[in-house]
C-alpha cells in the first residue's frame, strides 16, 4: 500500500545552550492516501519539528521521511503538497492574486490552468473581493486565508496544515473545518496539527498525539478515547497523568460535538 | 497605508543613517584635527578660538587641501602618479589595474585647464586661508593660452586679499599681474604693500618668505630704475645684494647705477624676461606638486 | 529558470513598491542639477568635475543600493516566516539563492543604470555630445556591473548566516576595506616576509579586486576604451569571482535550519 506520509524512527536534536533539545524521539508515522489526521499534543511536543522535517526544512538527526514514496528532502517530494505554516506571513507588498500567480508559477503551472486556478482558490478561501489589494492591508484571518489559497495553488493531494485555526474567530475556524472536511471528501490527504481537538474530533479519521517527542497515541478518535469521555479528556490524561483529569470537566461544547460525531461514519 | 502612517516610518529607518552620518563626520573632522595637530602643531592655537572654531578649521584645511590636490590631478588627466610602488611586487592585479586605471601623467590640453576651476573654486570656499590656492589659480587663469582670462585672475586675487588683507604673497602676485599688463601704478603700489605686508604670518627665515621678499624688492627696485628714482633703486639693490652675498650680478648693477651710466639692459625688459622665466618655472612646478612650488631666483 | 526568475521577481516587485531607489534617483537629480547650476568664476561648459563627482555619486550609490538589498533578500524572509511557504514549493536552496542574488543583482543594475542615464543626459546638456566617449561609458557601465555582481553576492552570503544589518556592516567595512587597502597591500607584501608574508599574500590574492573594474578616471578624463582582452579579462574574473561566492553561499544555506523568533 502506497501512503502518502511515511516516518520512520525520526530522531531530530537541536543545540541549546550547553546540551541538546530532543525534539524528536524515534518518532514513526504513516499516513494512508486520503486519510484526515489530526496531529495533537502539548506545546514544545515537536509536532511543527515533524512538519517541517516532511518539508525537507530540517535534516533529521536520524531516521527518514517519506512523501508519496519519495525522500522528504528533494525538492520533488514537494510537488503534490501543499503548506500552511504554523504563523502564516507572506510578501505584504504583494496584492492576493499576484501572491497565487507567483505560487502557481513556482509549480511550473501554465498561464491559462494558471488564470483558472486562481479564481477557483480565491472562491475556495472566500477572499475573491480582496484578491486586488496589498496583502499589507490584510486581517490576521485573511492574511491565513490567502496564506491557505496558496498553498492550495497546485490541487495538491497532500495538504499539511500547522495549526490552521490558530488566531481565527469562530467562524473562521467553521470556515476551515468544512474546508477539511472538503478537501478529504476530495480525496485529498490532510495532515494538520490543532490544539482545538474538539474540531479534529470532528474532522479527522485519526489522530497522531505527540509528547516529548514521542507517539503516545494514535488511531481512530472512537478506538482511543473510552466511551463518553472527549478527546480533551483523554488528551489530559494521557499527557498529564491521571491526577489532571480531575481538573477538567467536560464543557456543553464537548457534549454537543460528541452528539455530532456518532452521526458520522 | 495612509501618509501619517508612512511618514514616521521613513524618518524611523533614515534616522539610523542619519546618525552613522554625524557620526562619520564627527569622526572625520576629529580626525582631521588630530593629523592636522601632528603636522602643524600651533598653527590654529590662537587663544580666541574656541574648540568648534578650531575643529572645524581644521577640517576646512584638509578640504582645502583635498581639493587643491584635485586640481593637480585633473590637471593630470586623472594621472597621479603618487604612489611610490617602483620597487613592489608585481602582481596580476597590478598589472590589469595599470591598463584599466591610466596611471602615466598627461597634461591637460591648454583648453582644457578651466576644467580645473571648479576645484579650485571649491578648495578656494573650503579654506579661504590657503593662499596657495589663490595663487595658483590666478596663475592659471592669467597665463592659460586657451582661457587667457586676466580679468579672472584679477578678481580671484582681489577675493584672496579680502580673505586675508595682511598677506604680502597675495599683493606680490598681483604685481606680478600688473607688470604683466603694463599697469605700473599698480604694480608699484602693489609691491609696496607687499614689501611693507611681509613676512605676514611666515617664519622669516623659511626659505619661502626670502624669496618672496627678493622677488618683492628685485622688481621694485626695477620699477625705481625705470622712474629713474636712482637713489630709491640703489638702497634696494643693496638691501638684496646683503641678502644674496654670492649674486654678482647685483654687485655690478648697483656699480654701474653708482656710476650713473645707464644699464646695458633697460629696467623694463629685465622684468618682462623674469615674468616669461618664472612662468616657465612655476609651469615646471606645476608639473611635480602644484601647492608647494616657489619664487625663483632672478 | 521559471522558478528562479520568480524569486527574482519577488525581489524586483519588493524593490518597485519601496522608495528607496526613487530617493537615491532623485537625490542624484538633485546633486547634478546643483553642480551643473554652479557658477564658477563664469566659465561655462565645464564637464570634468560633473562627471568626477557624478560617477562617485554613481558608484557610491550602486554600492549602498548592493549591500543594502542582497543583505536584506534572505534574512527577511527568514524574519517573516515567509520562507516556509516558500521553501515548502517544489523549490531548491539553490535556485532560492540564485534566484534572490539575481534579483538583487538587476535591480541594482536597473537602477546604476538609471544613475547613468541621468548622469549622461547632464553632462550632455553641460559639455555637448563631444564631452562623452561611448566606446568607454559602455565599457565602464559593464565592469561596474560586474562590482555589483560580487557585491550582491558578498551580501547575499554573509547574510546566510547572519542578521541584515550585520550582514551589511560587514559587507560594507569588507568591500570599502578592500577597495581603498588592496590597492595598496603589494607595497605591503614587498616588505612582509616569512609566515606574514604568506599572510598577506593570501588576503590580497583572496578579497576581491575591485579596482581593476574602476574605469571612472578613464571616463572622466577622456582616456580612451580599454583593449578588448584586458576588458574581457576582468569580466571574467568578476564572473568566476561571483560564482564562487554563490557557491559558498549556497553551501551556508543548504543545511540551514530556520527559527522565526532567532530573528525576529
Ligand atoms: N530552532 C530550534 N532550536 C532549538 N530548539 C528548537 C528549535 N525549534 C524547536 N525547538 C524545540 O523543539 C521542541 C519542539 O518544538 P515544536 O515547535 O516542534 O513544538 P510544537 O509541538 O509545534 O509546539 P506548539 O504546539 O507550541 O507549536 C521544543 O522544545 C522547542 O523548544
Ligand atoms: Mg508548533
Amino acid at each position: 500500500m502506497e501512503f502518502a506520509i511515511e516516518i520512520d524512527n525520526l530522531n531530530v536534536r537541536f543545540p541549546a545552550r550547553g546540551s541538546t533539545v530532543q525534539a524528536l524521539d524515534g518518532l514513526s508515522l504513516r499516513v494512508g492516501l486520503g486519510e484526515a489526521v489530526g496531529f495533537i499534543g502539548p506545546n514544545g511536543a515537536g509536532k511543527t519539528t515533524a512538519i517541517h522535517v516532511l518539508l525537507g526544512f530540517i535534516e533529521p538527526s536520524s531516521g527518514h521521511a517519506k512523501i508519496f514514496g519519495q525522500d522528504s528532502r528533494q525538492s520533488v517530494a514537494r510537488e503534490r503538497i501543499g503548506y500552511l505554516p504554523e504563523h502564516p506571513d507572506t510578501y505584504r507588498f504583494l496584492t492576493g492574486r499576484e501572491l497565487l500567480r507567483m505560487a502557481g508559477k513556482l509549480f511550473l503551472m501554465k498561464e491559462k490552468n494558471l488564470r483558472e486556478r486562481i479564481d477557483a482558490v480565491l472562491r475556495l478561501v472566500d477572499i475573491e473581493q480582496a484578491a486586488d489589494r496589498r496583502i499589507g492591508t490584510y486581517s490576521k484571518g485573511m492574511l491565513q486565508r490567502i496564506c491557505l489559497a496558496q498553498a492550495l495553488i497546485n490541487n495538491p493531494d497532500l495538504v499539511i496544515l500547522d495549526e490552521p485555526t490558530g488566531g481565527l474567530d469562530p467562524l473562521g475556524r467553521m470556515d476551515i473545518r468544512k474546508l477539511i472536511a472538503r478537501l478529504r471528501d476530495e480525496g485529498k490527504t490532510v495532515f494538520f496539527s490543532s490544539h482545538e481537538l474538539s474540531e479534529v474530533e470532528l474532522v479527522c479519521d485519526r489522530v497522531a498525539m505527540l509528547a516529548r517527542g514521542r507517539l503516545v497515541a494514535e488511531g481512530p478518535v472512537t478506538d482511543l478515547v473510552a466511551p463518553g469521555e472527549s478527546l480533551e479528556r483523554f488528551f489530559l490524561r494521557t499527557v498529564a497523568g491521571p491526577q489532571s483529569e480531575q481538573r477538567a470537566t467536560p464543557t456543553s461544547r464537548e457534549m454537543g460535538n460528541r452528539k455530532q460525531k456518532g452521526h458520522r461514519p | 497605508m495612509t501618509h501619517s502612517a508612512r511618514f514616521p516610518n521613513l524618518t524611523g529607518r533614515l534616522a539610523p543613517w542619519l546618525i552613522l552620518a554625524a557620526l562619520g563626520t564627527c569622526s572625520f573632522v576629529l580626525s582631521c584635527r588630530l593629523s592636522f595637530a601632528l603636522v602643524a602643531p600651533g598653527a590654529h592655537a590662537q587663544a580666541d578660538i574656541t574648540v568648534a572654531d578650531q575643529m572645524l578649521g581644521a577640517a576646512r584645511v584638509a578640504f582645502g587641501t583635498h581639493f587643491l590636490e584635485a586640481a593637480d590631478i585633473y590637471y593630470h588627466a586623472g594621472g597621479t602618479g603618487r604612489l611610490n610602488d617602483s620597487d613592489w611586487p608585481d602582481t596580476w592585479f597590478r598589472t590589469l589595474s595599470r591598463q584599466i586605471v591610466p596611471r602615466e601623467y598627461r597634461h591637460i590640453e591648454t583648453d582644457s585647464i578651466a576644467e580645473m576651476a571648479p576645484m579650485l573654486w571649491v578648495a578656494m570656499r573650503a579654506d579661504p586661508h590657503n593662499i596657495e590656492t589663490y595663487l595658483i589659480a590666478a596663475y592659471w587663469f592669467a597665463t592659460s593660452a586657451g582661457l587667457n582670462q586676466p580679468e579672472l585672475a584679477h578678481e580671484v586675487l582681489r577675493e584672496g586679499r579680502r580673505r586675508n588683507p595682511l598677506n604680502y604673497r597675495i599683493r606680490l602676485e598681483q604685481a606680478l599681474l600688473f607688470l604683466r599688463e603694463g599697469r605700473l601704478a599698480d604694480a608699484r603700489q602693489a609691491l609696496d604693500s607687499a614689501l611693507a605686508l611681509w613676512p605676514s604670518q611666515e617664519d622669516p627665515d623659511s626659505d619661502q618668505a626670502r624669496q618672496g621678499k627678493i622677488y618683492a624688492l628685485t622688481y621694485r627696485a626695477l620699477l625705481h630704475e625705470s622712474d629713474n628714482q636712482v637713489a630709491e633703486a640703489i638702497a634696494l639693490w643693496k638691501q638684496l645684494a646683503a641678502l644674496q652675498p654670492d649674486q654678482t650680478d647685483i654687485e655690478k648693477r648697483l656699480a654701474l647705477l653708482k656710476s650713473g651710466a645707464p644699464p646695458p639692459v633697460q629696467a623694463s625688459s629685465v622684468w618682462q624676461r623674469m615674468l616669461r622665466r618664472s612662468d616657465l618655472i612655476r609651469a615646471e612646478c606645476n608639473h611635480d606638486h602644484h601647492h608647494d612650488h616657489h619664487h625663483h631666483n632672478p | 529558470m521559471t522558478k528562479v526568475l520568480c524569486i527574482t521577481r519577488i525581489v524586483w516587485l519588493d524593490m518597485l513598491r519601496r522608495k528607496d531607489v526613487y530617493v537615491l534617483l532623485i537625490l542624484l537629480g538633485a546633486l547634478l542639477t546643483a553642480l551643473v547650476s554652479l557658477n564658477i568664476f563664469g566659465l561655462g561648459g565645464l564637464v570634468v568635475y560633473v562627471k568626477d563627482v557624478g560617477l562617485l555619486a554613481t558608484w557610491g550609490f550602486g554600492w549602498i543600493l548592493a549591500v543594502h538589498i542582497a543583505c536584506r533578500c534572505l534574512p527577511q524572509e527568514e524574519q517573516r516566516g515567509t520562507i516556509y511557504a516558500l521553501l515548502a514549493k517544489p523549490v531548491t536552496r539553490l535556485q532560492l539563492v540564485v534566484g534572490k542574488w539575481l534579483g538583487a543583482w538587476s535591480v541594482t543594475c536597473a537602477a546604476t543604470l538609471a544613475f547613468y542615464a541621468l548622469l549622461t543626459a547632464m553632462v550632455v546638456f553641460q559639455g555637448g555630445t563631444a564631452a562623452l566617449d561611448g566606446a568607454v561609458l559602455i565599457q565602464g557601465v559593464l565592469l561596474h556591473g560586474a562590482v555589483l555582481a560580487i557585491l550582491c553576492a558578498l551580501g547575499l552570503l554573509f547574510s546566510t548566516r547572519m542578521h541584515q544589518d550585520a550582514a551589511a556592516t560587514l559587507t560594507y567595512v569588507l568591500s570599502f576595506a578592500a577597495f581603498i587597502i588592496l590597492p595598496r597591500m603589494p607595497g605591503l607584501m614587498a616588505r612582509a616576509s616569512g609566515w606574514h608574508g604568506t599572510l598577506v599574500s593570501i588576503v590580497y590574492h583572496l578579497l576581491p579586486h575591485f579596482e581593476i573594474f574602476d574605469m571612472r578616471k578613464r571616463m572622466v578624463h577622456d582616456w580612451g576604451a580599454v583593449n578588448g582582452a584586458t576588458f574581457l579579462t576582468v569580466l571574467l574574473y568578476g564572473a568566476v569571482y561571483t560564482a564562487l561566492l554563490l557557491a559558498i553561499a549556497w553551501l551556508a544555506f543548504r543545511k540551514k535550519r530556520f527559527s522565526r523568533e532567532n530573528l525576529a
